[in-house]
């Protein structure tokens, strides 16, 4: 079994998506990305990377393609699909709604969310 | 990509998973490598940062979606050696079930097509039925004045209606044939959607011409008589001694409403308001349910005056039930539950199998629940095991059902099914089949596989004991059960071979052979009055016996043997009130041209006939079924129409006959025989006995008729046991029916005396052992495990006999004669013995070294 990461359920395929949005990567760049991106907050198992991209490849998120990395050798490159970026769009919006409602219960319903 | 394209990329997509994962694992230990991180180093930093990389390509093999197609395919793999692994045991387990899935296969091709396939109108579902019946359910057909007072009602959307006759038909060239011929009314064909092909439907001037001289005929026929269905359309055709043009041609497959030939406006038969001939169906609007169209309709009817009595009721059924079956009828569901009982059998003694040999497996299931294969994994692997078999079978049963439905095809006359039963195989069947299929592989294969997963690493033996004990002892009562009902279906069967034995005897021996029987149609209107018709019969009669070559000639109203008119019977000292006979209107020299003297009393007289007939002859049959051992003549009865409404009448039995080909102990029905009214019926059966063989006598016959009236038909000209033989196929059919079931059923037995020894022997394993270490010997330990067996068969015995005695009470046939019981008895005595043996030698050939070995 794969180890966990502590990410909630879910994130993790918004993360790939958003990374995945900038520029076509292969895993490994997109695992590099994450950290760094993240400032080393977002740590998973950079396995489990892969069935979050073959999943969303499944579902037509994301496109993949074979093609020479920066070393030479041949790797598999994800870029984000129209059906992805709408994905991505509404799971941001959200997900930021989300945010917003738990910050203000946080800050004791001094704000409320937008 | 979808997920069949997966599937079929599945090699491709692996090696891009593991390129993938390579890629990522080599950048990053070339990370960790420019980081100043040993080989050593990198490769253990890079292992533990991505994680554990077959779990992660297993959660990545999961995300396709087609891993359970891809475990299905190994299990067929593996299931498909286990198959071929045991040739003996696979082929013993698919006949079983081919057999119960073939018997189910042909019980459902019935069914579809009795129940489940609608006429062959597009309009047959909005239609209904319109019937008149009496209080005892007797139906009688509408007049046309009852026909105007329904089509008056304002829910009747619209009505059609017929009448059937049989008629001559024939070319001006050609001779005359025997068809049939329907007279429609004018909205009858749209209303069931039905036109020609060829040339065109009736006009509406043709429906109100009493004097039309057109017809439409089908599509076979127009082939018969002119070589095409183009060719006959403007050709002229002779129906009933009338010339009439033919204007259109039906196609194949319309013959509606029964295996009809020619069509007729009804109009041409100028029916009176009072003539009880008409079929009616009406289409009801949209507000009127069939339920409700009944008492509307009888009240209109009396409201017009147009009912006969209180006791007759307007019945309204929907058109497809006026000729189909509905499959909640009881003896249709009777006949389903038997074809599922068979397949339960089946299902059960397989089931014994795969544990007989589940328990030889047992360590091989042990060693992969060891090794990390979880209960529901092997479970599902036992059960594609069991699909194999189950597929193998779907597949035999599709062939047995292909010839059972041939087989009984061949024995059913053509002209016998209406036109629209088509008892093939069809798509639904084989739907059927896969379905029942699926059924079969839980119910066989799931307890088996179930009970040898529940304890891994305690031997089969020691956990069953308790548990194996009480499956034992049903399983024991479940064979004991299948060799009663086979001791009742071979006596059944027993009494069978015999009836055909009698009737082949019979028929080689008698003189019935040498009887030329013919039907004859005396339909067209020169012949619509009594003494016409008897004037030709006479004269034919005449011509025939002047010939030199026929010495009798006889004339009846039904073949002898062969159901006639159905009559209730009842009064005097009658054992069975209320019991059905076929009568058979017959002259006075009836008997003598069959050359069958009676057993007691005489025969008719020409008077008789005269006199309307109180006197009535019967056969041995009918005497022993209702008088038993009383003396017949000299007895009344009182008999009653049991399809119409006549008044009874009583009869005074005269004489009692045998007819050769008949025991009266076993087979035939009751037959009463009634003085023939001259002239009674436009058909008639004549009966000819000559100094020359039957077939030399259809030349002549065919001659003097030709002679006397082209338009007269003769139908059905052979030799009288060819005739009897074809007229009685029904019975034939549910004869065959009944072996065959009980063939079947004789052979899940067997297979099930099989199963059970073998695991029996598989259980005892550990005890057969202890007992060769005791000193036992080969033919001791084949005793040990035959015993059961033996008592199981004397009580399975015992109860096939009291069963066949029942049945013989119930029923009147003689299943449980002595001679028949034995000889069942030693057949399935033989064959239970024949079957255990087989598995009951493994127990001679037990090792005690290595079983008890292997158990400790």
């Amino acid at each position: 079994m794969a180890a966990k990461s502590d990410l909630p359920q879910g994130t993790l395929d918004m993360l790939v998506l958003q990374v995945v949005a900038a520029a076509p990567l292969h895993g490994y760049a997109i695992a590099l990305r994450l950290r760094q991106i993240s400032r080393d907050v977002v740590k998973v198992p950079q396995g489990t990377l892969y069935p979050a991209l073959h999943r969303l490849e499944n579902r037509k998120l994301l496109a993949a393609e074979w093609k020479p990395s920066e070393t030479g050798r041949n790797a598999k490159f994800y870029r984000l699909t129209a059906r992805g970026r709408a994905h991505l769009k509404a799971e941001s919006d959200s997900w930021e709604r989300l945010a917003r409602a738990i910050k203000a219960i946080q800050d004791g319903g001094q704000g409320e969310p937008a | 990509m979808n997920w069949l394209q997966r599937l079929l990329r599945r090699d491709r997509l692996e090696q891009e998973l593991d390129d993938e994962v390579r890629f990522h694992l080599e950048q990053l230990v070339a990370d960790y490598r420019a980081a100043g991180s040993s080989e050593a180093d990198a490769r253990r930093r890079a292992a533990r940062e991505f994680g554990v990389v077959d779990s992660i390509k297993d959660d990545c093999r999961r995300v396709r979606g087609t891993d359970w197609l891809v475990d299905l395919l190994a299990d067929a793999r593996i299931g498909l050696r286990v198959f071929s692994k045991e040739p003996g045991f696979s082929s013993i387990a698919v006949g079983a079930l081919a057999l119960g899935l073939g018997v189910n296969t042909v019980f459902f091709s019935i069914v579809n097509t009795y129940c489940l396939t609608g006429l062959p109108y597009p309009s047959a579902a909005q239609l209904a039925d319109v019937s008149i019946r009496d209080d005892l359910g007797r139906e009688r057909a509408l007049s046309p004045a009852q026909v105007r007072a329904i089509a008056d009602l304002p829910s009747v959307a619209g009505l059609g209606y017929y009448t059937m006759r049989t008629g001559a038909v024939r070319t001006p060239e050609s001779i005359a044939t025997r068809r049939t011929i329907a007279y429609v009314s004018d909205d009858l064909l749209p209303l069931i959607g039905e036109t020609p092909t060829r040339g065109r439907a009736f006009g509406s001037a043709e429906y109100r011409d009493v004097h039309a001289t057109t017809t439409l005929i089908a599509a076979a026929l127009a082939r018969e008589l002119f070589g095409s269905e183009a060719a006959a359309v403007g050709r002229d055709i002779r129906v009933d001694g009338a010339t009439a043009t033919i204007v259109g041609v039906f196609p194949d497959g319309a013959r509606f409403p029964d295996n009809a030939d020619v069509w007729a406006p009804l109009s041409s038969l100028a029916l009176s308001d009072d003539a009880f001939a008409l079929t009616l169906f009406v289409r009801l609007k949209d507000a009127a349910t069939i339920g409700g169209a009944a008492p509307m309709i009888e009240r209109a009817l009396r409201q017009h005056s147009v009912l006969a009595s209180d006791r007759q009721h307007v019945s309204v059924v929907p058109l497809n039930d006026r000729y189909h079956g509905r499959v909640t009828d009881p003896a249709w569901v009777a006949f389903i539950t038997a074809g599922f009982l068979v397949v339960v059998i089946a299902c059960a003694n397989v089931s014994n199998l795969l544990l007989a040999r589940g328990v030889r497996r047992t360590n091989e299931i042990a060693i992969r629940l060891s090794l990390g294969a979880t209960r529901g994994r092997i479970v599902r692997q036992l059960l594609a095991e069991t699909l194999i078999l189950v597929m193998a079978a779907c597949a035999a049963s599709l062939f047995f059902g292909w010839a059972g439905l041939y087989g009984l095809l061949a024995m059913i006359p053509r002209t016998a099914l209406p036109y629209w039963a088509a008892l093939d195989l069809s798509w639904r069947a084989v739907f059927f089949v896969i379905g029942i299929g699926a059924v079969t592989v839980l119910l066989s294969g799931m307890a088996p596989a179930l009970q040898l997963v529940k304890v891994p690493g305690v031997p089969f033996t020691a956990r069953t004991a308790t548990r194996g004990r009480t499956i034992g002892r049903w399983s024991s009562a479940f064979l004991v059960i299948q060799i009663a009902i086979s001791v009742l279906l071979l006596c059944a069967v027993g009494i069978t071979l015999q009836v055909y034995r009698t009737l082949a005897n019979a028929a080689g021996q008698t003189q019935l052979a040498q009887v030329l029987s013919a039907g004859v149609t005396l339909s067209s209107p020169r012949y619509a009055v009594t003494p016409a018709r008897e004037r030709f019969l006479t004269e034919l009669r005449r011509q025939l016996l002047s010939s030199g070559q026929v010495q009798f000639v006889s004339i009846a109203g039904a073949l002898p043997g062969t159901r006639g008119e159905p009559r209730m019977v009842a009064g005097g000292a009658i054992r069975e009130p209320g019991g059905v006979v076929s009568t058979v209107a017959v002259d006075a020299t009836f008997f003598s041209t069959l050359g069958v003297p009676l057993v007691s009393g005489q025969e008719f007289t020409d008077r008789d006939g005269d006199r309307g007939g109180s006197s009535v002859v019967v056969n041995d049959r009918f005497a022993q079924l209702f008088f038993g051992a009383l003396a017949v003549v000299g007895q009344q009865v009182r008999v009653q129409s049991a399809t119409n409404a006549a008044a009874p009448d009583t009869r005074t039995i005269v004489g009692v006959v045998h007819l050769p080909g008949a025991n009266p102990a076993v087979n035939g029905p009751p037959l009463m025989f009634v003085p023939r009214t001259a002239g009674a019926s436009t058909d008639a059966i004549l009966l000819l006995r000559g100094t020359v063989p039957a077939d030399g006598l259809a030349a002549l016959l065919r001659e003097s008729v030709q002679r006397l009236d082209p338009d007269v038909p003769l139908s059905n000209v052979r030799a009288l046991p060819d005739a009897t033989r074809e007229a009685s196929w029904n019975a034939r059919v549910s004869q065959t029916l009944i072996s065959s079931l009980a063939l079947v059923g004789f052979c899940l037995a067997m297979i099930g005396v099989a199963a059970l020894t073998a695991h029996r022997v598989a259980t005892r394993v550990r005890e057969l052992s202890i007992r060769v270490a005791l000193g036992a010997t080969p033919a001791m330990l084949v005793r040990a495990v035959l015993g059961p067996v033996m008592v199981q068969l004397s009580i399975g015995l015992v109860g096939g006999a009291l069963l066949a005695r029942g049945w013989q009470r119930a029923f009147g046939s003689p299943i449980a004669a002595s001679d028949n019981l034995a000889a069942v008895i030693v057949l399935v005595s033989a064959t239970t013995l024949l079957f255990s043996a087989w598995p009951a030698r493994k127990a001679a050939r037990v090792n005690p070294i290595v079983a008890l070995h292997a158990d400790g």
